[in-house]
């Protein structure tokens, strides 16, 4: 792989003297992709030497992937957003969409600056404040930002395929929760009934209708990075799709939860992250509806994450991973039952 | 509770792990030895988990069947050795019948079977409900509190990710 990446570098950038690559290896940086970190060094033709920290992210076998998504559109995405907003995001330096050099389709990144190590941020009050209030507005920034400007193509209207209209707020919601309905025999691989009881009693239950904007999708503590009391980088954005805003702050109340890094409390201005959020989005968020939205969000990342195990489960590939992740599953629900408000068991 | 996969299922995935992922990492020919004593170890807690609990249930009822039919044997004799079997036979029938379980993957099977009827009929419980059916209403909720139950039941015997999720971020 180290020197495909090196046959790979030296292909786009036929202009320089010559390209090395240094510090390669794998890292544990998610399930979905596989990834990889290098220093490219790169010495061009007057003598001069730089050094560039890259991310190298490749799809896996299609048949064990936790989530199919497109490395095309999040390249596109990333650098759109650059152009369009001032949303730290990191370059996308180069694509390999096919993976005609790396057998399956690749990026690669440069390394955005900042940390994702929350640690010292919870352990300091008025650091997590800015910190969290800058993300709350860099959310903000996204959900205003014209979704034609982020999307001109239409690569984020259905970007999985899963049949989804985004014609109008009605259309997208229904259409969500009907694949739901539809795909949960993707994703039983033993039943799931309390996955089944919120996707029907879903439909029944729709907040109010606010504009489609291109969100995040797996918007979450992890996925960003801060230096001092400022938001560095907004990361991994392959479930970016055109959706509901409030779906990136269900997905964030929920995470947090499940990762006990409560973010949205530390912002105190217009009366908490809520209050903050609708004043600068004009979009009003109830904490109803962020109950709402974080049921449907954790059903639409979940559907191919759970198919994923179901093909394990079903012997479609050996991977233990998948395996593993059912342990995700047995958690989410009891959170699930917690949110939908569900009855203490009979005696 | 999880029907699928089994418990036995789930020991298979470690030992394919094991094999394909560990394996040729490992170095050290004591290590590689470990490694094999470790899939047989895992192979009998495979064979073992679906029939211990109905073997044990089963040969309870057969001691205890024994043991009363050696007391009735000797139920008139005289010695220390006949004693000892009566008191043997009597303590052992001071302990109740143990209730015959199913095969494991027949209970498994049933088990399934119902988990798809009752995950069915939320469907059209939901719409009853959503169109005013009081009577819906109240039996959603009570299929509502079954799941929670079910819930805390698979967390207890199932979740283990104790120390958080691992190897992601």
């Amino acid at each position: 792989m180290e020197e495909t990446l090196c046959a790979f570098l030296r292909q786009q950038l036929p202009q320089a003297a010559d390209v090395r690559v240094e510090a390669f290896r794998p890292i544990a940086g998610g399930y979905s992709r596989e990834t990889f970190y290098a220093e490219a060094v790169i010495v061009h033709n007057d003598g001069r030497v730089e050094k560039q920290a890259l991310f190298l992210r490749r799809d896996p076998p299609s048949e064990m992937a936790i989530l199919n998504t497109s490395r095309l559109a999040e390249h596109h995405l990333l650098n759109r957003i650059r152009q369009h907003t001032h949303i730290p995001v990191p370059r996308s330096l180069y694509l390999d969409a096919v993976g005609a050099a790396f057998g399956r389709p690749a990026m690669l990144l440069e390394r955005a600056l900042g940390s994702s190590d929350l640690t010292g941020l919870l352990a300091d009050p008025e650091r997590l404040e800015a910190v969290a209030t800058d993300l709350c507005e860099k959310l903000a920034e996204l959900h205003t930002t014209d979704p034609t400007l982020l999307d001109p193509d239409g690569l984020f209207a259905d970007p999985r395929g899963e049949g989804i209209d985004t014609s109008s707020w009605q259309a997208y919601m229904e259409s969500n929760i009907r694949y739901f309905k539809r795909n949960y025999r993707n994703i039983a691989y033993d039943p799931l009934p309390i996955f089944f009881d919120a996707y029907c009693s879903m439909q029944h239950h729709l907040p109010r209708p606010v504009p489609l904007r291109l969100v995040h999708g797996d918007f979450q503590p992890s996925n960003f990075l801060y230096e001092g009391n400022k938001v560095t980088g907004i990361i991994d954005w392959e479930n970016a799709h055109i959706g509901d805003p409030r779906e990136d702050i269900g997905w964030l109340a929920h995470m947090q939860m499940l990762t006990n890094i409560d973010l949205m409390s530390a912002v105190k201005v217009d009366g908490g992250f809520l209050g903050h959020y609708s004043k600068l989005t004009g979009i009003p968020v109830s904490e109803e509806d962020v109950r709402f939205f974080r049921i449907f969000t954790a059903s639409a990342l979940g559907a191919p994450i759970v198919a994923a195990v179901k093909r394990r489960v079903d012997g479609v590939h050996q991977e233990l991973l998948h395996m593993y992740i059912i342990q995700s599953v047995i958690v989410s629900a009891p959170v699930f039952a917690a949110v939908m408000g569900y009855p203490q068991p009979e005696a | 509770m999880l029907s699928n996969p089994t418990a036995a299922d789930l020991i298979e995935s470690v030992k394919i792990s094991l094999m394909k992922d560990i394996l040729p990492e490992v170095q050290s020919d004591r290590a590689r030895v470990l490694l094999m004593m470790m899939q047989t170890l895992l192979t009998s807690v495979q064979r073992r988990v679906p029939l211990e609990q109905q073997y044990m249930a089963d040969e309870c009822n057969r001691m205890q069947r024994l043991l009363r039919e050696v007391g009735e044997a000797f139920a008139g004799a005289e010695g220390e050795e006949a004693s000892r079997l009566r008191a043997l036979a009597d303590a052992a029938s001071a302990t109740p019948e143990t209730p015959p379980l199913l095969l494991f993957a027949e209970l498994n099977g049933r088990y399934r079977a119902l988990s798809e009827a009752f995950t069915a009929a939320l469907e059209p419980l939901n719409a009853l409900d959503s169109a005013g059916d009081e009577t819906a209403r109240a039996l959603l909720n009570r299929f509502r509190a079954y799941i929670n139950l079910r819930c805390m039941r698979d967390m207890e015997a199932h979740f283990a990710m104790d120390a958080g999720l691992v190897g992601r971020g």
